[in-house]
């Protein structure tokens, strides 16, 4: 198949729930990140979409841990098990690999130093030895800044600016995979569009890879090349961004673009309803997680062993009755 | 008495009887050290009965100030704000409190906007506590026994989507997702039959799914009990949505108001243009076209021109010196620029 | 954010819950450090009781012989001049205790009622009264306590007036601050939007926000007076006539008990003071733990 950059197989994250329990937040979550795609995955507040970054990140602390599986990065010249590396491995591995940011930019920004100084800070971490100079500018530059911005410090910036600082400090040691958890959520919409333009851009110049987590499913098919929905943990349908947007095939999928107002949508028109809850995490599921709040569940998908069917050119759905729904509809 | 003027010739509305709230000239001023920082600068504008007009901005466009001036949990520094042809904006102690009955508000924070430690039927039930009367007067009911007013927020609670209302009544606020928290805090605004209800970014900190949840209710709401909504979001998606009226506001000023149909589809300012465009559909950019950049950073407020003078692509030495009043250029539009465009 | 797992979406459907309202007492019994502190300060305050109405010898007979090590007779031994050290300490404890528990009246309400006029009404009269407050604050208390006894003449109610009336700034700080903090919250807007009247909203909606803080600092004081008693008896200052923790220590230590070795007679009122303030802080941990579950912030 097309050239993978990241695998990641079985993956179980738990979170401790502090009396011995635990929140499965992934559950055996397999998925392939190719080289130089830009994969956005959407889903809403605890559905895992999150915690898979950290998982990748390796930033799941005690209690919480990584209970099963393996994410492979695959380098040019061999491959790197994540979830295996020591602490010297990791702290080479985050930044030069895999590079994230936030939907805060102060979550990697120091408020009491200078921009240059994050830069030079992180360089030094990460053994980089050319002229430093020249890597901030560069770095500004891509990330659409001035020059000036070097003896600022973060609060001196606009919104918009320091998550441009973000992304110009997470591409300074040149990674290949660059996760962004809803970099835009925090900004304004002028300043939204910018960023994800420049997002965009960055991909095709860079050659990156782009691990796209947002809530939002017009901000995922603004920058995607491919969508991956999640929902209590696992990705139930994922392929390209015209196919998941026009011919949703997962009944979750289908429910979360019909909430969706946009300007195009007319005023009064009624707006799909998600009634329910989703699955407490901390129980085991049977079957189809989506089970009690689907439209057009039979009883089958009680049993359903979660193995995702293919519906078209690269566009699988983890729903039994999903060839069915599509041709019904389409 | 010649303030009567000044509303004719700046107010965006006809005039007549039936507007239910009416900005005139209001400004509302932050002071941080010496500078003075206009939250709300002449800002004209009103809502008729039954009307539903959204706010819509970015942050510092002065949107929720207008909300919390709209129901007088800020005080206004100058111009009138009238509430049925009544100035409200300088109203004290029990004639204040008495037109609280009249408008409510829904915040952003459904986190916050419930006490933690009140249950669902005390958080409902405060406005009519306190205001036992006119409850009782609006109703024509007695309102003096606690299983009638359990009844009564139950029912409540029904109508906001937290079936059967009865199990709620004696919960707390931890105990429910944020939708839910919403659709409490839209049981208590409604208890009192308001006028006007200001939603403040009500559904920003919602997931997708239970925010189309909440506009539902919301459009379901506004039909049944016939109230006006004053609608303050940054998404201008939801805000035609919810309204058949907008006001775009930026730094202070509202730059456009009219029919949502008529800004979305043919804005008139270059900024309402930019904040269009800029806007996403499921499906991507609504256009590849570079936009103008565009930076409020070094203003805040007293400005003499235009607010978006130095963003504009089509500034002229007019926009610098003198400030666009909102004039009226189609039926139902109005614009606050020398230079609109398509005209 | 990181392990930070937020069970939003785990929200159960209302019509599964019981409609139950938790009983305050009930929730802070159930918690294990609120109940470790109670019963242990239950059992001094039950212990010091019966030591005002029964002692196995009167607590001031002093003709037993001295220096007996406990036995049988003497559960806890003898002092320098002959007195039943148990009688003494039984009978000690409820004096203790009522100075501690009548500081923390006084103080409480001092503090309570500061903090919310402060934090309520704000502007002038919370300027005054704060600057009032830094004043107690930054003199130093216990140099403050010994000059300010010195003048008063040595009676345990002397002392009370003295320990309580240093003791409330800081708890009225503490109360002011969160009040301050709570107003802003927007359910305080809402409860304004409903046309309650301040005070209203005060004792409605804000006050429950610092009663764990009043609890919480009504322990704390009293232990902190009992130590301040103790503290001021150490050194000679105070009723030394009264039969106490602290007076206890004070003779132990000017008797020379160490060089006797006779640590029966320091060891029960010590150690007392100490498992009470370890009492005070689960006490405290734990009120905090059921507050912030009630209000799920926890």
């Amino acid at each position: 198949m097309s050239d993978n950059i990241l695998l990641i197989r079985n993956l179980e994250t738990d979170y401790s729930l502090g009396n011995g329990g635990y929140v499965k937040a992934i559950r055996s979550l397999s998925l392939d990140v190719r080289r130089g795609e830009s994969l956005a995955l959407v889903g809403e507040s605890g559905s895992g979409k999150s915690t898979l970054a950290l998982s990748i990140m390796r930033l799941i602390e005690k209690p919480n841990k990584i209970a099963e599986g393996e994410i492979i990065f695959l380098d040019k010249d061999r491959d790197i098990s994540v979830l295996k590396l020591g602490e010297i491995g990791l702290r080479l591995f985050r930044w030069k690999k895999v590079a994230m940011i936030f939907q805060s930019a102060m979550n990697i920004l120091n408020p009491v130093m200078r921009v240059e100084n994050q830069f030079i800070d992180t360089f030094e971490a990460h053994n980089i030895q050319d002229d430093y100079n020249q890597r901030i500018n560069k770095y500004l530059t891509i990330a659409g800044l001035g020059k000036k911005v070097r003896r600022l410090y973060p609060h001196e910036l606009s919104g918009g600016m320091k998550q441009r600082v973000s992304i110009a400090l997470a591409l300074s040691c040149e990674p290949e995979l660059l996760i962004a958890d809803e970099p835009t959520t925090a900004l304004d919409v002028v300043v939204q569009r910018e960023i994800l333009f420049e997002l965009r851009q960055l991909k095709n110049s860079l050659n990156l890879s782009i691990i796209f987590i947002t809530h939002d499913l017009s901000v995922a098919s603004a920058v995607a090349d491919r969508i991956g929905i999640f929902y209590a943990g696992r990705i139930v349908e994922i392929g390209k961004k015209n196919d998941v947007i026009n011919r949703p095939a997962h009944p979750y999928a289908k429910l979360l673009l019909g909430s969706i107002v946009t300007l195009s949508t007319p005023r009064g028109k009624e707006l799909s309803s998600l009634e329910g809850t989703p699955p407490d995490l901390s129980k085991e599921i049977k079957g189809c997680s989506f089970y009690e709040r689907c439209p057009s569940h039979v009883k089958q998908c009680l049993t359903y062993d979660l193995q995702p069917l293919k519906v078209g050119e690269d566009h699988y759905v983890e729903c039994l009755r999903a060839q069915e729904l599509l041709d019904s509809e389409y | 008495m010649e303030s009567q003027i000044s509303i004719n010739e700046n107010n965006p509305t006809d005039g007549t009887q039936n507007d239910l709230i009416r900005f005139v000239d209001v400004t509302k001023i932050f002071k941080s050290g010496h500078v003075r920082n206009y939250a709300l600068d002449k800002v004209n504008l009103s809502i008729k009965e039954g009307e539903s007009l959204s706010i819509v901005g970015e942050s510092g466009s002065g949107k929720s100030t207008l909300g919390l001036v709209a129901v007088n949990l800020l005080r206004i520094n100058s111009g009138k704000i009238l509430f049925q042809g009544k100035d409200i904006s300088r109203l004290r102690g029990a004639s204040l409190r008495s037109f609280r009955r009249n408008t409510q508000m829904v915040f952003q924070d459904p986190y916050s906007s419930l006490n933690p430690y009140n249950t669902i039927y005390q958080s409902v039930i405060a406005p009519v506590n306190a205001n036992r009367q006119y409850y009782e007067n609006l109703t024509g009911e007695k309102a003096d026994s606690r299983s009638h007013l359990r009844d009564r927020v139950a029912e409540m609670l029904d109508l906001v989507g937290l079936t059967p209302g009865q199990n709620f009544l004696d919960l707390y606020p931890k105990k429910l997702s944020g939708g839910q928290r919403q659709r409490v805090a839209l049981a208590r605004s409604l208890i009192l039959r308001p006028r006007l209800i200001v939603a403040d970014e009500p559904t920003s900190m919602l997931d997708v799914s239970i925010s189309a949840q909440v506009l539902n209710l919301l459009t379901k709401l506004k039909k049944d009990f016939k109230f006006s909504v004053m609608y303050i979001s940054h998404e201008l998606g939801t805000s035609k949505y919810i309204s058949d009226k907008m006001a775009v506001m930026n730094l202070g000023r509202v730059v456009e108001y009219g029919s949502s149909d008529e800004i979305t589809e043919n804005p008139m300012h270059p900024y309402t243009d930019i904040l269009i465009k800029s806007m996403l559909e499921v499906g991507g950019f609504r256009t590849e076209e570079p936009l103008a950049k565009i930076d409020f950073g070094q203003y805040n407020g007293g400005i003499v021109g235009c607010t978006f003078a130095h963003s504009c692509p089509f500034v002229t030495d007019q926009c610098l010196k003198e400030r666009p009043q909102l004039e009226r250029k189609e039926n139902d539009h109005w614009v606050a620029c020398f230079h609109p465009l398509g005209r | 954010m990181i392990g930070n797992y937020n069970p939003e979406n785990t929200n159960i459907q209302a019509s599964e819950l019981p409609p139950v309202k938790e009983n305050l007492l009930v929730q802070i019994w159930h918690n294990r450090k609120a109940r470790t502190g109670i019963m242990i300060i239950g059992f001094f305050a039950i212990f010091g009781i019966i030591g005002q109405i029964h002692t196995p010898y009167p607590a001031s007979f002093d003709n037993f012989p001295t220096w007996l090590p406990p036995s049988a007779k003497h559960w806890f031994g003898t002092d320098y001049d002959g007195h039943d050290v148990f009688s003494q300490f039984m009978y000690g404890t409820g004096v203790s205790l009522y100075v501690g528990a009548a500081v923390a009246l006084i103080a409480v309400s001092l503090g309570t009622m500061a903090g919310l006029v402060s934090g309520y009404y704000g502007g002038i009269v919370d300027n005054a009264l704060m600057r009032f407050v830094d004043i107690l604050l930054i003199l130093p208390t216990f140099p403050l306590l010994v000059i300010l006894s010195t003048y008063f003449k040595p009676t345990v109610t002397s002392t009370i007036i003295v320990i309580g009336i240093l003791s409330w700034p800081f708890m009225a700080r503490v109360i002011r601050s969160q009040i301050l903090t709570v107003k802003q919250r927007p359910f305080v807007q809402a409860s304004i939007l409903a046309g309650m009247p301040g005070y209203q909203i005060m004792l409605k909606e804000i006050f429950k926000f610092t009663l764990p803080l009043i609890i919480i600092n009504a322990v704390y004081i009293f232990v902190g007076a009992i130590v301040a008693q103790a503290g001021l008896a150490f050194f000679g200052l105070g009723d030394l006539a009264s039969i106490n923790w602290g007076t206890m220590l004070y003779y132990a230590q000017s008797q020379d008990a160490v060089i006797y070795y006779a640590w029966w007679w320091i060891v029960p009122p010590g150690l007392s003071i100490a498992i009470l303030g370890i009492a005070a802080n689960f006490f405290g941990n734990g009120i905090t733990e059921v507050f912030g579950e009630r209000a799920g912030e926890v």
